[in-house]
């Protein structure tokens, strides 16, 4: 049993995704549910987990009804949460609300204009990571304040807010790292006084991969590309996103790539030689 | 056959009965070397592409 806060299978935090299948083109919704139904799971969607006990969970759908799940074993995934820091300047003075979005997470060069769904724009997301006023500060992946999230919010009728947050973990969150890094490094170094580079997700693309079964030879994958992150409708009117570059797919070579990178990231972080020349 | 010899979740109207399913022939593809070294390939290109053009 799969239960999430997605308001459909296949949202994936980041408003879905269209791919092609069989000259068709195809909603995510449509390519995750029959990734579940082939493997025999059942999927709960709209659901607000308000409560784990022994052998027992407790959640709240869009309806505002309560249900219960009985398990054996569970994993939960906590949702993404800022942290509950407090900052000061020299002078002793509370800064808190200057580098802190109400959420806890760190407020960047991003529109943080509170707007409605349907007015929200590729534009609000930050560029460049960086503090407005601090201009030493920058925060990534899942520190920095989205301006809202991605997928469209749900509450229940009794205000309780159902929807995943972005994603911005994994491939974003280190060409974010990679960019701002060398920002920095500029910025100490004289080359420039202000960021040159940006990593906005609204320009940038990620890769997924979901391991399906492990096996070299018998095991698959599910693999998922996308481009850019944050749909951007002003360029591509019909699914926000550039579709040559977005896709799904299930397959023993997505399984090998899975391999791969698993390999490719632990010789990264051990700095082999020529470990900067591998991609985020 | 009797509905009640369909797992539940199967039966119709119920949850998996309306998803997209695939055949024998495209569970045989998902494991078979010389398509999946072919889409091993695809792959690896779609993601240089993507890192091309995010970086």
């Amino acid at each position: 049993m799969w239960i999430s806060n997605e308001q459909f299978l296949g949202d994936l935090g980041m408003g879905a995704m269209h791919l092609e299948q069989g000259g068709y083109t195809m909603h995510s919704k449509s390519f995750a549910e029959s990734i579940f139904a082939e493997r025999d799971i059942r999927w709960i969607v709209g659901a607000h987990v308000k409560q784990v006990e022994a052998g027992k969970v407790e959640y709240e759908l869009l309806d505002s009804t309560f249900h219960e799940q009985s398990f054996d074993f569970a994993m939960l995934i906590p949702p993404f949460a800022g942290q509950e820091m407090k900052a000061f300047d020299a002078s002793g003075e509370d800064i808190t609300s200057t580098i802190f979005a109400p959420s806890g997470y760190m407020k960047v060069d991003a529109d943080y204009t509170p707007k409605p769904y349907a007015e929200w724009s590729a534009d609000d997301w930050p560029k460049k990571l960086q503090n407005p006023t601090y201009s030493n500060m920058f925060a990534v992946g899942i520190a920095f304040a989205p301006p809202h999230q991605i997928s469209q919010p749900r509450k229940s009728p009794n205000d309780t807010l159902i929807t995943p947050a972005p994603p911005r973990t994994g491939m974003p969150s280190a060409t974010m790292a990679r960019a701002v890094a060398e920002n920095i490094v500029d910025m100490i170094n004289g080359v420039s006084d202000t960021p040159t580079r940006t990593a906005s997700m609204a320009q940038m693309g990620a890769a997924c991969i979901a391991s399906t079964g492990k096996d070299f030879f018998t095991g698959t994958a599910a693999a998922m590309t996308v481009y850019p992150v944050v749909p951007d409708y002003a360029k591509f009117p019909d699914t926000g996103r550039d579709q040559s570059l977005t896709s799904g797919e299930v397959g023993l070579g997505a399984q090998w790539i899975k391999h791969t990178l698993h390999h490719l990231f632990i010789y990264k972080a051990k700095l082999k030689p020529f470990w900067s020349v591998i991609p985020e | 056959m009797m509905q009640d010899q369909i797992p539940e979740n199967k039966r119709p109207y119920e949850q998996a009965y309306f998803p997209a399913k695939p055949n024998k022939f495209v569970l045989f593809m998902h494991t078979f070397l010389p398509w999946q070294i072919i889409r091993f390939a695809a792959l690896n290109l779609k993601i240089v592409r993507l890192l091309m053009k995010g970086h």
